[in-house]
């Protein structure tokens, strides 16, 4: 899973990526709107945490060119200003939620989840395929109510798999929610992490289709 | 009427050129009558000695006289219109028919030498007589008479006293018209003050946000600096507003971070201190953008806009929640102040009542002529009865209002007493809503599209 986090007050932008990557999150980090536009415009990203309040072009605006392109990643925003005029003005500018600073990282954490699972479209908070199952608040996957140790990586490729279960996810998709921008991505990486996946489930959940990725199975 | 006022100074003013102009052109037309009158009366004393020489006739020593005045004044007895013709040894020779037979004419007064004067004196009835004297030598005859002429003091004084009567009361008349034109003449030059003086009240309390430009050239200059004024005033207030406001959101990023960075154990109290400052900043920040806001627009904020913009935010915010918010708005309900604090009203009691409801929150409006009443209902648990004041009162505690039951309700507090509103709870068992009513100024307009 991949977060795009926006904001100009680095002290800030270091708390969200560390919380953000302490939760299983690949994050990148701008502090400029107009590379945030591009990143969210050219990248592919699971959640963007948007700071309004940036220098040159603000994150309303930001978010309505977003918008305008029929971009709908998941946009939470964040506000120094707590007035209604400000939350209305994020809300139908095409936020899916808004955060007023100072916030607390738990908070935004929940709210970057809950806005990941309605993305894909998962009602409850803790998401399941078959004996599989995935608690973002806690970080933890279980299969058949065995908690499975995971590592950093390991974890991104089981819940971007569990938010999308049962639809085919190729490697090239996989490779772009799966690290930051920049990494050096080789799609034999994504084969070695998915088999060391396997290895670690009893089941045989995450099957290969040939040629078009893969998918995870109920069973 | 207070001394320092224009209408006392206007009047003093008329009444002073009305009682010196009025007086001084009053005593000069009486004393341009009065010396015409005079004048006449002299002609006539004057011309009736003419006649009475020319009618005089001198015959072997013996005066005689074969003309008597045609002037019947000169014939009604004791008319003070008298004639008199004495020789050299005073003895009346004649007389006019004025003065009958056996009237002494001893009572005039005989002239001197010089036979040329004028003279007042008592007559026979005791009534002042003014009189002419000539010393004349008829034709023909050696020696001199005197022609003893007179006529009543009252004729004349008379003629003038009328004419002064006359004079008093259309100079009067005058006068009064003269006050009455001036004091309208400074009500209609005082009318566009007074219509400047409405404009500031209707800026002052809020129904209007400056002052037109139809004025008279000489007040224009006033009106457009009253203007100017009030635009520097607003300029000088927003910007104040937004270097409030911008130290309030730079606070807010070092805020978030202390407050992260202080989790753990031992953070406890800097957490609070944190949650309580930014408490304290936002309920403040809050009073500066309302301060002064109300004073200075005459704005109508649509109600039903303003609360379909609140609830699709709602929805997006408690979408998780799936709550069912209803409104119910008639349209061309309008709130009487800014739109940002009505935003501020709805949004936190909307915002509170979601917070706590379980299924439902409703919003209703009531609308009259001047008022608008809203009510916020959910179907939470409700506000306990003991805590009703702290949670409405207006400028209660940042703490009170922020801990216990989390209601934002301070800020809600604030605004609804700058618009002098109304704020209660009314707990609804039967249909086990609790609702938060506010009353505000408002009115309903209708056929506006």
């Amino acid at each position: 899973m991949r977060a795009l986090v926006v904001e100009d007050d680095a002290e800030i932008a270091l708390q969200l990526r560390e919380a953000l990557e302490r939760h299983g999150y690949a994050v990148d980090m701008t502090g400029d709107g107009e590379h945030a536009w591009f990143l969210g415009d050219t990248e592919h990203y699971d959640v963007v945490v948007l700071d309004i309040g940036l220098p040159g072009k603000d994150g309303l605006s930001v978010l309505n060119e977003w918008r305008s392109n029929n971009n709908a990643i998941p946009v939470l925003i964040l506000t120094a200003r707590d007035t209604w005029r400000e939350k209305v003005t994020g809300l139908r500018s095409g936020a899916d939620d808004y955060l007023t600073k100072p916030f607390e990282m738990e908070e935004m954490l929940a709210r970057v989840e809950v806005l990941t699972r309605r993305a894909a479209g998962h009602a409850s908070s803790i998401l399941s395929c078959g004996d599989l199952s995935l608690d973002p608040s806690r970080q933890q996957v279980t299969e058949a109510g065995k908690s499975l140790d995971l590592s950093a990586l390991e974890y991104r490729l089981i819940a971007y798999l569990i938010h999308h279960k049962q639809t085919v996810v190729s490697k090239s998709t996989l490779n772009e929610h799966l690290y930051e921008q920049g990494f050096d991505r080789d799609s034999n990486v994504i084969e070695v992490l998915v088999n060391r996946c396997r290895n670690k489930l009893s089941g045989n959940q995450i099957k290969t289709l040939r040629g078009r990725g893969y998918i995870l199975e109920e069973e | 009427m207070p001394r320092h006022s224009l209408h006392f100074r206007i009047l003093a003013a008329a009444v002073l050129i009305g009682i010196v102009g009025i007086a001084a052109t009053g005593y000069v037309l009486r004393d341009l009558f009065s010396n015409h009158i005079e004048k006449r009366f002299f002609q006539t004393l004057e011309s009736t000695i003419h006649d009475l020489v020319a009618a005089s006739e001198s015959k072997d020593g013996n005066i005689r006289f074969n003309w008597r005045p045609s002037d019947p004044r000169f014939n009604t007895p004791f008319s003070g219109w008298y004639w008199v013709i004495f020789d050299q040894d005073n003895t009346a020779l004649t007389s006019s028919d004025s003065l009958p037979g056996n009237v002494d004419t001893g009572f005039f007064i005989y002239p001197d030498d010089s036979g040329h004067r004028r003279f007042t004196m008592k007559g026979p009835t005791d009534a002042e007589l003014i009189g002419l004297v000539r010393k004349i030598k008829p034709l023909g005859s050696e020696h001199f008479l005197f022609f003893v002429v007179t006529g009543p003091a009252d004729d004349t004084r008379r003629d003038v006293d009328a004419f002064s009567l006359n004079l008093l009361i259309a100079l009067s008349l005058i006068s009064i018209a003269f006050i009455v034109i001036s004091l309208l003449q400074l009500r209609w030059i005082l009318t566009p003050l007074y219509k400047a003086t409405a404009g500031v009240q209707a800026i002052r309390t809020a129904s209007k946000s400056n002052l037109d430009q139809n004025y008279p050239d000489e007040i224009r200059p006033l009106v457009s600096e009253i203007n100017a004024l009030l635009e520097d005033n607003a300029e000088i207030l927003s910007r104040a507003r937004l270097q409030a406001s911008n130290l309030a959101h730079a606070l807010k990023n070092p805020l978030t971070v202390i407050k992260n960075e202080s989790r753990g154990a031992g953070g406890e109290k800097i957490r609070q201190q944190v949650d309580h400052l930014n408490a304290n900043i936002s309920r403040h920040l809050n009073r500066v953008r309302i301060s002064g806001m109300t004073r200075h627009n005459g704005n109508l904020t649509p109600v039903a806009e303003v609360v379909r913009e609140i609830c699709e935010s709602l929805d997006i915010i408690y979408s998780q929640k799936q709550l069912k918010i209803r409104y119910d708005i008639p349209e061309h309900s309008f709130f009487h102040g800014d739109r940002l604090d009505l935003e501020e009203l709805i949004g936190n009691l909307m915002d509170n009542a979601c917070k706590w409801a379980k299924h439902e929150v409703t919003l209703s409006t009531q609308c009259n002529d001047n008022e608008l009443e809203l009510s916020v209902c959910d179907d939470g648990a409700g506000i306990p009865p003991g805590e009703w004041d702290n949670a409405l009162k207006p400028g209660s505690r940042i703490d009170e209002s922020q801990n216990g039951h989390g209601l934002g309700l301070g800020i809600v507090s604030d605004i609804v007493e700058l618009y002098g509103g109304s704020i209660s709870i009314v707990p609804k068992p039967a249909s086990s809503m609790n609702c938060i009513t506010l009353k505000l100024p408002g009115s309903q307009l209708k056929g506006l599209e």
